[in-house]
């Protein structure tokens, strides 16, 4: 299964690697949004996990950005963010957003199982 | 011989005359020594009191009578004989036909006391001398009678300063604040009832405080020190007293003799800066959390799963797992502090009101806090009346929660705990009292206070109550605290009765 980290904290980002390369998948990983973008069309990943608030361009701007694209493709998108305040779940589905989890996770091994059911 | 008896006679008069302030006692001497005179029929005696009474002192029956009277009599200071304005008026005051008459006007000596002047005093001596004995008599009765002018000055002199001694310790004790004068050595020389209701010559500290040593602050030591007026705050058990000494010196004398202390209870006026500043802090709490809690969050997201990573690869039992465990534990507890500033911030997602029964909560809470309430003695009293409160159900389950795991903390095993939930009064009353280690009075003021805490390093953040304070408050609610050291302490939140419609 091939991920894409999208996170601009790159604590999270190395964890998330570290966790998802351990189960066998390939991870690559964009330290924001814009580069997120160019290696998400190059790339063609099966997961993108995309964290909501970062700068220059948000998780969900990028979303917005790529509508057309995300709807050709079978990608499932998890996003995460640290506060649960700015997530808008009807607004994030229509944007193909397949599954919102908190951080901090409940564990990061979960996070793992959850990506890997949504791409079975 | 004959010279020397009669001022043998008056030098003891005298002497007993400067004995006297009191006036009815001067009346009746003059009347025992005048009444030896040949042809003196009666005496009496017209006089202004301090109290601003005017009363006549007269003998009917050989009984000395007093009598306030309603008119005045002569403002004439010269001596008469047989005047009948005089006449008319001691007959009308002693309700009988009156004889020959002599008035003595005294003029007493009032010092303008309140800028009034009174009326001179009057003997009135009825007598049956012939007009060739008059004038005999009277050079007589003169001698006797002038030195009655000193004698009644000083009696109005004493009951003045007395009167106005009264009116001064009436003013001083319809005064609400305690005021108390005290020697350079504390001892209390005067107060009023405020202060102490007691005529006990003890030490303004004993007394007001039932201290041996004076109360810390007092800034009495601070006059003495300067010689000027000093203020300060004391504490008498739970009250708190703003304290002002005044240094009174004697003319113009540098060194203090006295010292007055004005106490006023502040406690109310504290208590309540203390609830403004504490939701001053829950407001700035709740500002900061949602932006904290993020910018924290991220990095922790980091720290927690990456130790997870990396525990996940280490072999069980080595001493890099349980470091790693260590760290984990420690996130965690980060994760607590945050969770618990998020519940503060009002961007929360979850603040969404509800209708909802209030034993259904405790039931949830309990749940939750089955273990901890394992090895103690729970009674659980739940209200039959279905009451309702409109709330938002996570805050309040964690409010419940918080307020049980204290009791659970608070207490040690096989301990008491009682839940209680009942209905009064348009509320709904939620209680949980327990028989732990109980409140000093010192910290009650600050349990409420964002970060302040008793418990150990791990049990709590010290923002469980601070929090739980202000989601009842937005609730509508308030939180009651009884506490007492080795017995337990109680605490009862009431959040108003939900009487519409389910929402």
């Amino acid at each position: 299964m091939k991920v894409l980290i999208v996170d601009d904290e790159s604590s999270v980002r190395r964890a998330l690697q570290r966790a998802f390369t351990s189960k066998g998948h390939d991870v690559e990983v964009a330290i924001d949004a814009i580069e997120g973008e160019k290696i998400w069309r190059d790339s063609l990943p099966d997961i993108v996990i995309l964290d909501v608030l970062m700068p220059k361009l948000t998780g969900p701007q990028l979303l917005e950005k790529l509508k057309d694209f995300i709807s050709s493709s079978p990608v499932k998108i998890i996003l995460i963010s640290a506060y649960s305040g700015e997530f808008d779940t009807k607004q994030s589905q229509s944007k193909g957003v397949n599954l919102f989890i908190e951080k901090p996770f409940e564990n990061i091994f979960s996070v793992v199982d959850k990506a890997e059911e949504l791409a079975r | 011989m004959e010279v020397v008896k009669p001022s043998k006679k008056i030098i003891n008069y005298l002497d007993q005359l400067t004995g006297l302030s009191d006036v009815e006692q001067i009346y009746k001497l003059i009347y025992k020594e005048l009444a030896t005179f040949k042809k003196i029929r009666n005496i009496s005696l017209c006089f202004s009191t301090a109290m601003n009474n005017n009363v006549i002192y007269y003998k009917e029956k050989n009984r000395v009578c007093v009598k306030q009277l309603e008119t005045l009599w002569s403002a004439d200071t010269n001596m008469r004989l047989d005047n009948i304005e005089d006449s008319k008026f001691l007959a009308n005051c002693l309700k009988r036909p009156v004889g020959q008459l002599l008035s003595f006007p005294l003029v007493v000596n009032q010092l303008n006391l309140e800028s009034k002047t009174l009326n001179p005093a009057v003997i009135y001596i009825e007598h049956m001398a012939s007009k060739l004995e008059q004038d005999a008599l009277i050079k007589d009765l003169i001698l006797y009678i002038q030195p009655v002018q000193f004698a009644l000055e000083r009696a109005f002199l004493q009951a003045y300063m007395h009167s106005a001694s009264i009116e001064w310790q009436n003013t001083f004790d319809g005064l609400k604040d305690p005021i108390c004068v005290i020697d350079k050595n504390y001892n209390s020389l005067r107060s009023n009832k405020s202060f102490s209701d007691s005529l006990e010559k003890e030490s303004c500290h004993k007394i007001f405080a039932k201290r041996d040593e004076p109360c810390r602050g007092c800034p009495v030591a601070d006059v003495l020190l300067t010689g000027k007026y000093q203020t300060s705050v004391i504490k008498k058990e739970s009250e708190t007293y703003e304290v002002h000494s005044y240094p009174i010196k004697r003319n113009n004398d540098e060194s203090i003799t006295t010292i007055v202390s004005h106490y006023i209870n502040i406690t109310k006026k504290q208590d309540l800066l203390g609830k403004m500043l504490q939701s001053e802090k829950l407001a700035v709490i709740g500002h900061l959390a949602g932006n904290i809690a993020h910018e924290l969050n991220n990095p922790l997201t980091g720290i927690k799963s990456l130790t997870e990573v990396l525990s996940a690869e280490v072999d069980k039992g080595s001493q890099i797992k349980d470091d790693l465990n260590e760290v984990h534990k420690a996130a965690i507890r980060c994760q607590n502090i945050i969770k618990s500033l998020m519940l503060f911030s009002s961007e929360n997602p979850t603040a969404n009101k509800k209708v909802l029964s209030v034993n259904e909560q405790v039931n949830i809470s309990l749940t939750l806090l089955k273990s901890a309430l394992r090895s103690l003695n729970v009674h659980i009293n739940l209200t039959s009346d279905e009451a309702k409160i409109f709330v938002v159900p996570e805050l309040f389950i964690q409010v419940l929660f918080n307020l049980i795991q204290n009791a659970c903390q608070a207490t040690p095993e096989s301990g008491n705990i009682e839940i209680s939930t009942l209905v009064d009064a348009g509320s709904v009353v939620f209680k949980v009292k327990d028989s732990g280690c109980g409140i000093a009075k010192e910290i009650m003021s600050e349990i409420f206070t964002p970060f302040f805490t008793t418990k150990k390093e791990n049990q709590g953040t010290g923002l469980g109550l601070s929090m739980s304070l202000g989601v009842i408050e937005s609730f509508g609610g308030k939180i009651i605290v009884n506490s007492a050291v080795g017995v337990g302490s109680e605490f009862i939140v009431r959040l108003p009765k939900h009487e519409g419609a389910e929402s």
